[in-house]
């Protein structure tokens, strides 16, 4: 029971692309270990509302060709092809309930990074991004170094489709400085353990590896008259080939990959790299070890390198550690907002997000697919704090908030919704529904409670505000009864005890000290005649009352503008429209006769007694004030609608642009 | 640094230029500790522009050693399909490198024939180059870009020397008021690293805080959460930038014109064309810039780099000169305390490979372009054939380290470069600057 703990929230912004509620009631509901071991098995995650989006989508699932044949014969063919890989990988990294995965699928497209913006084989990236990093995310790495290898796109893009050891001028050594270096290898930290000579005889085992570049084809083609004839010898002779000719020679290369693939180097490096993009921007030495171990004891799959980081106690110690990366905070701004983005690839937030040299995400830095150079996006901090940097991270909060770009909403009125008696605790809700880094009550096991009830559900349940009915439901349209009212409210005060008897017949046992105290306060009255009649429903008007009347009848509230409330009730109805608990239900109504269902009652004392723990530090909150400065009387006054047409644009550009906001 | 020429201080050329007395006047009392060039103190320094060209800039095709007797000619290609070479000087020959007419070792050199505008710098006395430049072998023996990179820009290849050399550079000289230094992208160039009053740009226009509707208030509640006072770096560079967008707001340097500098808005180096011209602009306000970085990406050319006057080589050759050239025209006499040097992380390999191409390499042209630079050619260079040995490529014969102490000593206010280039001994002043 209880709140999220800050581990939950840490797990979810390192193993996500962001907070969202969804993700925290799964994580709370599962507890974050078997989450976890879900996340590692992303196979078993029904994902149908990413199915859902990239259903009308025609080019992910093509081969080379295919998409060759379709960018050329249909219209705006080369565009729809870039946009619809650029925009399912947003949408995914936005909506998919597989989000280690996609954070994996990111990481090791970075990895084995590919930018062909102005090239003709363009068209390949679709093929290799699915074939390569999505199809090996979580597998074994071999795999994954293998796949790339034999990538056309990858072997246009580093050259290696050109490199031809028997022409004159001898092997193309691009593709295998990078295979050495980038790939697998690495230099950590300045220490390399390959020369020059080991560089060259890789470029040698590599040659004739390229791409049938033929009508129907753009397949992977390995070219016997290109290969390297004679024997190579490298890294001190722990590999070796014999000097295969013909097709035969092909198999150097695939040894190759293999003994790469296991080298101790290869673990090493890549055990940096996952540590640092999970756990610090300087991983700790003993996890890199460690994660490197459970590597090679692994035959180099990775989900079992990554529950061994992820469950350190040096990951658990490194929370906020991490700066956002540009993609990292797009992502994160569209979760905690709650928004839609069309899925259309060629829509207005599309071409806005992905275009080249002005969208967003070129803005961020992190434009996909746009990185020039083979080594990827840098994934330290340093890389990412600088004043243009920061200038487009505060631009991207106000356009993510703002409702100017089509294709892309959210529900304003429902974040900002004027709860909270006074503006101090309304910037306190908002900045729990957009940052929710503590909000959140395990479920309550009720079958039946409508998605704006669940909160409040949740936290009726923990809190033991109210129990459920019977048979797992909480029947939340049913009207609330005044018994169940006088239980909820009395509880809500902290039971309190020692009042005189209430002198009625109808009470049962267990609402007797509720109502010992709601007579003695006078939240609710009995009637007259010694009854307290429990199982009579609850009017509108009697809500107000009484959690006016237990709030100590506040008054000096300002006005409503409906034409139905009587004058004994007005200060009562002042209060809680003014408080936003009870809002009137049309234009000029209240309808204080109308019966109030068990859900919005919930929800009404949810938010009026759910204010205990203050997610705002003081310098935050300060921030918020002053972007109140222009209003007279701010902070203890309420918080009227058109407070929040005013502000509320700049109040949720401030929440995301907020340091915290920043850090992973 | 006791006989100083006289040189236009940048304050006189604004006032003469036209630049509004208001604002001139109004300059001073904001930055009174703005040491920079007044006209009771001239100028003590210039403004250093660093311009990185990344990838690894080809410096046999920038500067050719044309002749054939060296092999230049066969190494690459000259005749083939593949051929890089660019051919001698003959005027006839729009293909031709465009004669330098200077000697090294037996090697004569020219500029690739796409770089008129730095040959017009060339004839005027303001364009100095060091060829085979980089770091030596024997400290840097890596060709990974990015290995390669990183020791260029910290200045060393100790691992245990974690800022940039333009951060010591600034250290030293005790730079305090106004804007010191941008780097002109989205990010803060490694060489500026350590150095927090540095500002990443990607342009003038785009360096404002542009998210709220009540852009004012939103400063301020900004300037509650990102203070000097948290220890966390994210957070300080909030504070460092919001006063640095208030700085370059109040200066409006987008008012100045480019004073017939010709800057190219195609090709490759257009956006390396528009830093320029947002450097100049920069300079020409007045904020106190003392180091600008500006990169020319790309230069990685390991396939079809084409012919002189026709490839990806040619593209980027004219590129560069170009905007140098415009920038040069832009400032005018404000050139008199300016000093440009280009660099890159490696040259290439002297042969052609299969692909049309060349692989990476160890030396590689530098320009130092301004007012107080001495033209010509300097530095060691190769005797005899150029080799095309096992390794196949340019040994480096000069420390670029050599190049950028002379800058920081004779142009850019200090006395011993020793803080900034630590573990380095120089060599002795090559003479390229006055």
């Amino acid at each position: 029971m209880g709140r999220v703990r800050s581990f939950e929230s840490h797990v979810i912004s390192r193993t996500t692309f962001g907070w969202n509620r969804q993700v925290e009631r799964e994580i709370i509901d599962q507890g974050w270990s078997a989450w976890l071991d879900a996340q590692l098995d992303p196979g078993a995650i029904t994902d149908a509302k990413v199915d859902r989006l990239l259903a009308g989508y025609q080019t992910l699932e093509n081969s080379n060709w295919q998409n060759y044949v379709f960018a050329d014969s249909t219209e705006d063919g080369w565009e729809r092809l870039r946009m619809e890989r650029a925009h399912a990988t947003l949408l995914r990294a936005v909506y998919s309930r597989r989000q280690l995965h996609e954070v994996m699928v990111e990481f090791w497209t970075n990895h084995f990074c590919i930018n062909l913006d102005e090239s003709p084989a363009d068209h390949m990236v679709t093929a290799d991004n699915r074939t390569v990093a999505r199809a090996h995310a979580l597998g074994r790495f071999a795999d994954l170094l293998s796949a790339s290898a034999h990538s056309p796109a990858m072997l246009i893009y580093l050259d290696n489709f050109v490199s031809n050891a028997n022409s004159g001028d001898g092997v193309n050594e691009n593709y295998a400085r990078e295979l050495l270096e980038l790939h697998s290898m690495g230099i950590v930290e300045g220490v390399q353990q390959y020369n020059e000579a080991d560089m060259r005889g890789v470029a040698r085992i590599m040659s004739g590896w390229s791409v049938n570049t033929n009508d129907g084809q753009h397949v992977f083609q390995y070219r016997s008259g290109y290969h390297w004839g004679g024997p190579v010898s490298i890294l001190g002779g722990t590999f070796s080939t014999p000097g295969r000719t013909g097709t035969a020679g092909r198999q150097d290369g695939e040894a190759l990959l293999e003994f790469l693939a296991h080298h101790d180097a290869t673990a090493h490096h890549l055990a940096y790299k996952l540590c640092r993009r999970f756990v610090a921007d300087d991983p700790p030495p003993g996890l890199v070890e460690s994660a490197a171990a459970v590597y090679l004891d692994n035959d180099t799959a990775i989900a079992p390198v990554l529950r061994h980081i992820l469950r350190s106690p040096e990951f658990a110690a490194s929370v906020g550690a991490k700066v956002r990366r540009g993609f990292e905070v797009y992502t994160a701004y569209a979760r905690a907002l709650g928004g839609t983005i069309d899925a259309d690839p060629l829509s207005d937030v599309s071409r806005y997000t992905h275009g080249y040299g002005w969208g967003l995400l070129d803005r961020l830095g992190q434009r996909l697919w746009g990185h020039v150079t083979p080594d990827g996006y840098p994934d330290t901090g340093p890389d990412w704090i600088s004043a243009d940097g920061l200038l487009r991270r505060w631009d991207m909060a106000g356009t993510a908030t703002a409702t100017w770009l089509e294709g892309w909403s959210f529900d304003a009125a429902s974040l900002l919704q004027p709860q909270g008696p006074t503006v101090d605790s309304w910037l306190e809700r908002v900045a729990r529904r957009v940052l929710g880094t503590v909000t959140g009550y395990r479920t309550h096991g009720y079958g039946d409670v409508p998605t704006k009830a669940e909160d409040a559900v949740r936290w009726a349940k923990a809190k033991n505000v109210v129990t459920g009915v019977s048979g797992g439901r909480y029947r939340p349209g049913a009207t609330i009864t005044r018994g169940e009212l006088v239980g909820m409210l009395w509880r809500t005060a902290g039971r309190p005890t020692g009042h005189p008897r209430h002198g009625c017949t109808d009470v049962p046992a267990a609402l007797d000290g509720a109502v010992r105290w709601a007579k003695a306060t006078g939240v609710m009255a009995p009637f007259p005649n010694r009854t307290f009649r429990p199982n009579a429903g609850v009017t509108r008007s009697l809500f107000a009352t009484a959690t006016w009347a237990q709030a100590g009848r506040p008054t000096g509230w300002g006005g409503h503008d409906c034409t139905d409330v009587p004058a004994g009730i007005e200060n009562a109805v002042r209060w809680t429209v003014g408080c936003g608990w009870l809002l009137p239900v049309a234009e000029h109504t209240f309808r204080p006769n109308g019966a109030l269902s068990r859900a919005d009652a919930t929800i009404a004392l949810f938010h009026l007694h759910d204010t205990t723990a203050t997610l705002l530090t003081p310098a935050e909150r300060a921030a918020c004030l002053a972007l109140f400065t222009d209003v007279p009387r701010t902070g203890g006054q309420t918080v009227p609608q058109w407070l929040v047409d005013w502000k509320g644009h700049d109040l949720l550009t401030l929440l995301l642009s907020l340091p915290r906001s920043q850090h992973r | 640094m006791t006989a100083q020429p006289a040189h236009f201080s940048r304050r006189r050329f604004l006032v003469g230029a036209g630049a509004s007395a208001a604002g001139a006047l109004a300059l001073p009392s904001l930055f009174p500790r703005y040491a920079f060039a007044t006209p009771s103190q001239p100028s003590q320094a210039d403004a250093l522009v660093v311009v990185f060209l990344r990838g690894g800039a080809d410096g046999l095709s920038l500067v050719p050693p044309f002749s054939d007797t060296t092999g230049y000619q066969a190494l690459r290609g000259a005749g083939s399909a593949n051929s890089i070479a660019v051919p001698a000087p003959n005027p006839s020959n729009p293909n031709a490198a465009l004669d330098l007419g200077v000697t090294a070792s037996g090697h004569s050199f020219g500029l690739h024939p796409a770089m008129t505008g730095l040959k017009a710098v060339w004839d005027a006395g303001d364009l100095a180059i060091v060829h085979a430049a980089g770091l030596p072998a024997s400290e840097s023996p890596t060709r990974s870009h990015f290995e390669a990179t990183d020791y260029c820009e910290r200045g060393s290849a100790n691992l245990a020397v974690t800022d940039g050399w333009l951060a010591r550079y600034l250290e030293a000289a005790g730079v305090t008021g106004g804007l010191p230094a941008i780097s002109y992208d989205n990010g803060l160039a490694m060489s500026l690293r350590g150095e927090r009053r540095a500002m990443a740009m990607s342009s003038i226009e785009d360096f404002t805080v542009g998210g709220f509707w009540d852009g004012d208030l939103g400063v301020d509640a900004l300037s509650n959460v990102y203070t000097n006072a948290t220890g966390d770096p994210f957070t300080q560079q909030g504070f460092d930038t919001l006063a640095a967008v208030g700085l370059v707001r109040d200066a409006d340097p987008l008012q100045y014109d480019t004073n017939g500098g010709l800057y190219p808005t195609t090709g490759p180096g257009r956006w390396f064309a528009q830093g320029l011209r947002e450097v100049a602009a920069l300079l020409r306000a007045d904020i106190g810039l003392r180091v600008a970085c500006v990169d020319l990406d790309g230069w990685d050319h390991h396939d079809s780099m084409g012919t002189p006057t026709n490839g990806v080589t040619a593209q980027y050759a004219g590129g560069l000169s170009a905007a140098l050239a415009a920038f040069r025209q832009d400032l005018g006499p404000l050139m008199n305390e300016v000093t440009v040097v280009t660099m890159s992380e490696f040259g290439r390999t002297i042969g052609v490979n299969g692909s049309g191409g060349t692989d990476h390499g160890r030396g590689g042209a530098m320009f130092v372009m301004g007012g107080n630079v001495n033209g010509g050619l300097y530095g060691n260079y190769p005797s005899g054939p150029l080799d095309d040995g096992p390794e196949g490529d340019l040994e480096v014969q000069n420390d670029l380290r050599r190049v950028l102490a002379e800058i920081v000593t004779k142009r850019g206010g200090l006395a011993s470069a020793a803080p900034v280039f630590p573990g380095y001994t120089h060599a002795g002043d090559l003479g390229l600057l006055s």
